[in-house]
């Protein structure tokens, strides 16, 4: 009993373990570049929505003055338009290239090539 | 059992070696499946582990005394109810222990991490399983739980009587998890050092697991301070034992970083200080278990008979090495980019909150280690004793204590003198006048009323922002006033979870300060129907009952408590003798009220068999010092409770109530 208790944990280990190098179906990538600065836009502008939503609270609950609430309010409604601004170019840009790769595609398969995409470094095929 | 025990230990062992190994070199090489191979046999070592730990419990149940441990820590009379504590109370099985607690918390946290964490998340994985991959190699090669014995024999040893306490369930396994559960916050900053990539995504994830083990070190440290107080018969609670001390001091460093990764969250700032108060929890944590299992210092809860100090101490070593020079090394990526705009600020606040904290756990540091620093030098063995700490250790627990109460009060980035003022003005004066009032009819001694002062600023300026806010959002949103308060706390769970355990540190404050010096003690020898007074009691001693098991001969004293003739309560003060322990047990009969505490130890029964000797105390005020744990626990659960509202789109609003009729607020 203990030696088939003790063969049923090794087994069960070794295939979970072994799974991920035989499964058929594309793994999430652990970095994706095009990403990196969406992401850092993100974090940033979500720490100002926290500032603002701080200094509400700060305001009401009278930690604030109003002169020093309005003045640093308008400061974080500017930084967050700017971050939000620059977030939609982001988007729009990777978009942007997006479809394009996607028309490279297309026009690869009507022609009936065999068209391959350089992988970039460090990409691994799944 | 033992073969089975034996061989999920071993199974454990290879897969920590193998995720560890998978997630560095799988990161390192972008190689994503090993990455989740690595991950996954993280996430099995939880399995293996559960596997031993089920093993040793069957073997207990099954009374299995050809394996050493059970041998060692249960008997037959020992009750069933008794196994979880016995699973724990050796070193070896105390080891597994932890490392099923780290691979069960290890896998919780990687799985919660999100998939912005990016590389961070494997290099963190990696550094959790080589910190599991030590406790287990130590078991396996030094420590084994499931050692067989040539010979078993017919019975056990049975448990130590002093694990025979409700306490003993709870404060040994919350200490040794939270001192482990400081390996995930470590781990993830660790990972951001080796990842590069030490941006603010980890602050979430380490935030939640920082709140985590200092929770269960806090109410750890207090179930620990109730065992003392109520089992080892000197009426207190806190005596500055190195163990004691061991465990207080990552959660000192805890507390501070808990606080000052607030500051990296709202304005990505003190980078430096959060990984380096991780590293330094982190390294007390490790100090801890090296004093807990290496025995260098005498102390009532220590392994004392482990050899394994050495490991420990190598352990400890590598950590500190291996983390600060990391830390040095990506110093330049720390750096933040936004600067102390003011001294009169939060965030000022925050850093004066970490200097303190750090200084107290020095302070307890140095008074940890002394005796082994003047063996070192002289020869000679100096203790360090109650007054140094409480001499230089109180000042500094004041100072953090008033900073508890005007952090609050203070906006973040700057602030005017002028807006401080008005900030502090109400809270202030209440925290006077009542402070005058205590002074005026019952405390004398200035540390006493500066205790009292700086607590009352601190519930004052919660009780404040409660109802200030309450007020407010019943106008903003017509809710009814209860309703109105849950929403405030729902705002902002973090802010207010915090609140809830300021006010636990304030009653926590009052129970020491009430215990220490307005307690009341007397030694007296009583015949039965004799009588003596403590305070406005008057305590007779009526009777005995004896009660003798196979292990052990227990005593009841049984007591009569009257004040001006009019009946109050009757006590009984427990006394158990255990032959083959040589050891005697006490328990205290104890009337508790939020008043006072009348605590009655029976110590010794004559041989006529009717006059006892007993200890009596007053302790006032103790009762709010074991009130705290719920408090610590509830303000915890709100703190760490999800918001539906953490991603919200802020929606900008142009009125100043904009936010409360929105529910933006958060």
């Amino acid at each position: 009993m203990t030696i088939l208790l003790i063969t049923l944990l090794a087994a069960t280990v070794c295939a979970v373990v072994a799974y991920p190098f035989f499964r058929r179906s594309p793994m999430a990538r652990l970095d994706d570049p095009a990403d990196e600065l969406a992401q850092s836009l993100r974090r940033a502008r979500d720490r100002v929505y926290e500032e603002i939503r701080a200094l509400q609270q700060e305001y009401f609950l009278k930690t604030l003055s109003e002169k020093e609430y309005r003045e640093q309010l308008q400061a974080a409604r500017l930084a967050a338009a700017d971050l939000i601004r620059r977030q939609r170019e982001v988007q729009e840009t990777v978009a942007a290239v997006a479809q394009r790769v996607e028309d490279e595609l297309r026009k690869a398969e009507a022609s009936g090539t065999d068209a391959t995409i350089a992988e970039a470094p460090g990409e691994q095929s799944t | 059992m033992g073969d089975l025990g034996t061989a999920a230990i071993i199974i454990a062992l290879a897969l920590t070696a193998y995720s560890a190994t998978a997630s560095f070199a799988g990161v390192r090489g972008r190689h994503v499946a090993l990455v989740v191979s690595g991950q996954r046999a993280g996430y099995l070592t939880t399995l293996a582990l559960g596997v031993a730990t089920l093993a040793l419990m069957v073997a207990f149940l099954d009374n299995d005394f050809s394996i050493r441990y059970v041998a060692q820590h249960s008997g037959l009379s020992m009750p069933r109810i008794y196994t979880w504590v016995a699973f724990y109370a050796g070193n070896e099985g105390s080891l597994l222990f932890v490392a099923f607690a780290l691979s069960g918390m290890a896998t919780l946290s990687m799985a919660m991490a999100p998939r912005k964490l990016g590389a961070q998340r494997p290099y963190a994985n990696g550094v959790l399983m080589l910190i599991l991959g030590f406790f287990v190699t130590v078991m396996l090669l030094l420590a084994n739980p499931f050692e067989t014995l040539a010979t078993p024999p017919a019975d056990g040893e049975g448990i130590n009587p002093l694990l025979t306490h409700p306490g003993m369930f709870f404060h040994p396994p919350l200490i040794m998890v939270g001192l482990i559960a400081i390996s995930v916050p470590f781990a993830l900053g660790i990972g951001g050092l080796l990842s590069g990539r030490i941006d603010d995504d980890w602050v979430d994830l380490g935030r939640v697991w920082g709140i985590v083990a200092w929770a269960l070190l806090a109410v750890g440290l207090l179930l620990g301070a109730w065992w003392a107080y109520t089992i080892l018969g000197w009426g207190g609670y806190w005596a500055w034992d190195p163990v004691e001390n061991a465990a207080f001091m990552p959660w000192l460093g805890l507390t501070a970083f808990i606080h000052s990764i607030m500051v990296q969250k709202r304005r990505g700032m003190f980078r430096m200080w959060n990984i380096a108060l991780i590293n330094i929890s982190f390294a007390l944590g490790a100090f801890g278990i090296f004093i807990n299992r290496g025995g260098p210092v005498p102390s009532v809860h220590s392994f004392g008979a482990s050899t394994l100090g050495w490991v420990f101490l190598l352990f400890l070593a590598i950590v500190i090495l291996g983390s600060f020079g990391l830390f040095f090394y990506r110093i330049a990526v720390l750096r933040s980019t936004r600067a102390l705009e003011s001294s009169l600020s939060r965030e000022s606040a925050f850093l004066v909150n970490n200097l303190l904290l750090l200084g107290i756990a020095f302070v307890t540091l140095w008074g940890v280690v002394f005796p082994l620093i003047s063996q070192l030098t002289t020869g000679r063995t100096i203790t360090v004793g109650e007054p140094f700490y409480n001499q230089v250790n109180g000042p500094l627990i004041l100072a953090t204590i008033f900073l508890m109460g005007i952090g609050p009060l203070l906006p973040w980035r700057t602030a005017t003198w002028r807006s401080v003022r008005h900030a502090i003005l109400v809270p202030g004066a209440i925290t006077l006048a009542i402070t005058a009032l205590v002074g005026i009819l019952w405390a004398r001694e200035p540390v006493v009323l500066i205790a009292v002062g700086v607590s009352t600023l601190v519930a004052i300026s919660v009780l404040q922002e409660w109802g200030r806010g309450t007020v407010a959002r019943h106008r903003a949103t017509n809710a009814a006033y209860p309703v109105a308060f849950l929403q405030l706390f729902a705002s902002n769970r973090p802010r207010y979870g915090g609140y809830v355990v300021h006010l636990a540190i304030v009653m926590l404050a009052f129970g020491i300060v009430g215990s220490s010096f307005y307690n009341l003690e007397r030694d007296v020898f009583l015949t039965m129907g004799e009588s003596t007074d403590i305070g406005k009691y008057t305590v007779e001693f009526t009777s005995v009952d004896t009660t003798t098991y196979p292990d052990r001969t227990e005593r009841v004293a049984n007591l009569r408590v009257t004040q001006d003739d009019a009946f109050v309560d009757t006590l009984g003060a427990w006394h158990g003798v255990y032959p083959s322990f040589n050891m005697v047990s006490t328990r205290a009969g104890i009337r508790s009220t939020p008043v006072e505490d009348l605590y009655v130890i029976f110590s010794e029964l004559q041989p006529d068999g009717r006059t006892a000797a007993f200890r009596l105390l007053l302790n006032p005020l103790v009762w709010w010092m074991w009130l705290a744990g719920p408090f610590v626990v509830l303000g915890t659960v709100v703190a760490l409770w999800p918001s539906r509202q953490q991603a919200a789109a802020y929606v900008p609003s142009a009125a100043a109530d904009g936010p409360l009729a929105s529910g933006g607020v958060s």
